[in-house]
């Protein structure tokens, strides 16, 4: 298995850079999370990674094959759940992952299966025959996330995966997160949440204004910031307010 | 109250800052030549009523002014009833005034400005054209302008009111999204209905005053009133007295048809102001738990659905049932089937009662050009229907084309889905319609064939220029799927397909009348006609299938290019 690896990546729209060369690597079975303020280039980097926009340059590597170049074997193996996740309003939600097992190739036997055990993870029996229009945005976010597993991706991308969940679904996904690094597979997400990031992932990078300011665990960060009784939210204030980095070099 | 306004007037003042005015140059020019084409239209008819015969001249003028304010109400009522709907009861901005300390009637107030405003604007500007063109033929003073727009008031205030009253009532009834979607249902139902009643009536009849008993029963017949309990006859009957359009003003009708309006305005309003008041707090909380049922949940047709799909590979298959079904579930898409049938029938009812025996012995002539050019009035109908229910298939996967992107499907399956999903339907229906409309006019077996082929081609082509194009400069913003047929890329199509279709006609009739000659002749088809006919539909079948390859591949490459 591999993981993800950007290198040197750009992305500019027209003439405004949004991202100027990135670097990292997420290892297999590593719960990687991605921080930044809004407009720093959390959600660009993502569509990137998923082969919904172009680098303008720079090289994305993701389980092993790149975006560019295989960007059919890339999406074979990766799952992803937007921020926003608009699904099919006139389908129901059991239409819905019958419709993506179907582009993932499953079988109606192995959907169901699979749908089961994930639909009753996320509570969502009870509403999972009414049309999706008829869900909370809370809903919609399980119900991507449960079509996003059912063809057990090698990797996971999750943009904010806690947005509009209740507590208890908050819990349970950071449970299911958990589970799912320590079966082999990667998790990469994007949020907003410090204390999530704080909680649940191995390492952290936090990106500011197009570029990497802070990369490792949050004990390292903790370290070369030099506020070791700090907790992430502090130190991420500190980062993007005064805009400054800490020598990453020290900390890859 | 001004304050309430205040959200919307300041979105339509930014609507003027620099840029702005470019923007609207060519709907306002396009606006323009409307208005002077329909301008002048109307007063070659009124002049032409009132030259011929003055006195049957204003009896025409009259009739054709009330049947005008008719087809006028009638918009204005269903616009009036569709966006008393949205407005009172889908806004977006509602949860905010309902959060908010307003008194209900304020907000009955507010409500019906906009609703007046947003319904009858289009309605009152495509009128302009002609109530001018009335005033300036009957010599019109100040006071036929001071009539009609106290006239057009009330028929605006009575509609709006009227609609107001009917959506809070409906909603009560049903849940909203249902009453829009019922509403949306009932208005092209209307449409369907008004096609089939103008060729049930057969107006040109009318027109025909050998068919009356006397001269007099015809006068008689024309001066009868348009529905006169209607607000239409109401104004109509104000303006044609005030135009002087029955040779003298008779200021009694005048009184009674304007106060008529006058009272029909304020007591609509008071009524719909007591029903909002009333009623809005249980109808917007009923609102909010709208539940849709659909017949399209039911396991029969799902399976039917994906029975129907089985020949197509698991991915394209998935994309075909997932297509069906969210067609069937909007009511905005599927309801338009009813105008289509209507269509349908209109199109076969003409070809019944062509006069052909009118012809006498070149009848059979008549017959074979109306068959040979009924290929190309199929191929109109087609594009119709594709730029309709096809083209803008790709525009509103936007928001959840992220899913389709990131998944292990390429563009080029995504397309072809689409178009197997609008190319089965259309194709039976023209060829229905080509097969029908052949046996409807007898023709010849020779004939059936190449206008069976040609409806085949031409099909799969037009279907696939929509979707090429519609994948090619895709409007991922548009409200519904009309903003895209009426965009660019729709623009594109119905030009490219127009001209596919008389192309393809052109190259067919050289080989087709070649062999009709012979028929005629008595001579037989030979070999030589044969040849004609199976050269031109090979390079019909040719250019058909560059039309729909290309647009196909260019639709790919540019989607598939295109980042989201």
């Amino acid at each position: 298995m591999s993981g993800i690896v950007l290198t040197d990546l750009t992305k500019s729209y027209g003439a405004f850079p949004v991202l100027r060369g990135i670097s990292l690597t997420v290892e297999p079975g590593e719960l990687f999370g991605f921080l930044g303020p809004n407009g720093a280039g959390k959600t660009t980097t993502i569509k990137i990674m998923t082969g919904l926009l172009l680098p303008s340059g720079g090289r994305v590597e993701v389980a092993g094959y790149d975006v560019v170049k295989d960007p059919y074997e890339v999406k074979r193996r990766i799952g992803f759940v937007p921020d926003r996740p608009f699904l099919y309003d006139k389908l129901t939600g059991s239409e819905f992952l019958e419709f993506v097992g179907h582009l993932y190739d499953l079988s109606p036997a192995t959907v169901r299966e699979r749908s089961r055990d994930l639909i009753e993870r996320f509570d969502l029996g009870e509403w999972i025959d009414e049309l999706i229009e008829a869900y909370s945005h809370g809903m919609r976010q399980k119900l991507a996330m449960t079509s996003a597993l059912l063809h057990e991706p090698e990797i996971i991308i999750i943009d904010e995966p806690t947005v509009g969940l209740d507590p208890r679904s908050q819990s349970r996904m950071k449970t299911l997160l958990s589970n799912l690094t320590a079966k082999g597979h990667t998790v990469f997400l994007s949020t907003h949440t410090l204390e999530i990031a704080e909680a649940l992932c191995t390492r952290v990078a936090i990106i500011h204004r197009g570029e990497i300011i802070a990369l490792g665990t949050v004990d390292e960060l903790r370290r070369e910031a030099r506020r070791e009784d700090s907790s992430l939210e502090e130190i991420f204030l500190g980062l993007t307010e005064r805009g400054g980095s800490i020598d990453e070099s020290s900390l890859v | 109250m001004t304050t309430l306004f205040y959200p919307r007037l300041a979105g339509l003042k930014r609507e003027q800052r620099p840029g702005g005015i470019h923007r609207i140059s060519v709907p306002v020019v396009l606006g323009l030549v409307f208005w002077a084409g329909l301008y002048l239209i109307m007063v070659r008819v009124l002049n032409h009523f009132t030259t011929v015969d003055p006195d049957l001249g204003r009896i025409l003028a009259a009739k054709l002014l009330a049947l005008l304010f008719l087809l006028w109400l009638s918009f204005l009522a269903f616009s009036a009833l569709i966006t008393a709907v949205s407005q009172i009861f889908l806004a977006r901005d509602l949860p905010m005034w309902i959060a908010a300390p307003i008194p209900l009637r304020r907000l009955f107030r507010v409500k019906l400005v906009e609703v007046a405003t947003l319904a009858s604007w289009t309605a009152i500007f495509l009128a302009i054209p002609v109530w001018v063109a009335y005033g300036v033929v009957f010599g019109a003073g100040l006071g036929y302008y001071a009539a009609l727009v106290v006239a057009v008031g009330c028929c605006v205030a009575i509609t709006t009111s009227i609609g107001v009253l009917v959506a809070v009532a409906l909603v009560n009834l049903f849940p909203a999204r249902r009453a829009r979607d019922l509403l949306s249902l009932v208005a092209l139902m209307f449409i369907a209905g008004i096609v089939i009643l103008l060729r049930a009536v057969r107006p040109e009849e009318f027109v025909r005053p050998e068919d009356f008993g006397t001269w007099a029963e015809y006068l008689v017949s024309l001066s009868n009133p348009t529905l006169p309990w209607l607000p239409s006859y109401w104004a109509a009957r104000v303006l044609g007295e005030v135009l002087g359009v029955y040779n003298a003003v008779h200021w009694d009708a005048v009184t009674m048809y304007g106060s008529l309006l006058v009272v029909g305005a304020i007591v609509s309003t008071i009524a719909a102001g007591g029903v909002f008041r009333e009623m809005f707090r249980t109808g917007y909380s009923k609102s909010q738990e709208a539940r849709q049922v659909q017949w399209t949940r039911q396991l029969w047709w799902r399976r039917t659905v994906q029975f129907l799909a089985r020949p197509f590979p698991r991915r394209v298959r998935a994309m075909i049932v997932k297509d069906v079904s969210t067609f069937f579930r909007d009511p905005g898409q599927w309801s338009q089937l009813f105008l289509l049938l209507a269509v349908i029938a209109i199109y076969l009812y003409n070809f019944r009662v062509l006069p052909l025996d009118a012809a006498g012995g070149t009848g059979y002539l008549l017959r074979d050009l109306l068959a040979f050019l009924n290929i190309a009035l199929v191929g109109f109908v087609v594009t119709a229907l594709a730029a309709r229910f096809v083209l803008p298939g790709v525009s509103l996967e936007g928001p959840t084309l992220w899913l389709l992107k990131t998944s292990p499907v390429t563009i080029g399956e995504i397309l072809w889905a689409k178009f197997w999903s609008g190319f089965l339907p259309l194709v039976a229906l023209a060829e229905l319609l080509v097969v029908l409309s052949n046996a409807l006019l007898q023709t010849t077996l020779l004939l059936s064939v190449i206008s069976v082929a040609t409806v085949l081609f031409l099909s799969a082509a037009i279907v696939g220029m929509a979707v090429g194009l519609g994948a090619s400069h895709p409007r991922f913003d548009a409200p519904d799927s009309s903003q895209v047929t009426a965009g660019y890329a729709g623009f594109l199509f119905m030009v490219m397909s127009a001209l596919l279709v008389l192309a393809s006609v052109t190259v067919l009739a050289w080989p087709v009348y070649n062999s009709f000659r012979a028929s005629w002749l008595g001579w037989g088809v030979g070999a030589g006609e044969w040849g004609g006919i199976a050269g031109g539909l090979v390079a019909v079948g040719g250019v058909s299938a560059i039309a729909l390859f290309t647009t196909m591949q260019a639709g790919t490459s540019r989607l598939s290019a295109r980042e989201l």
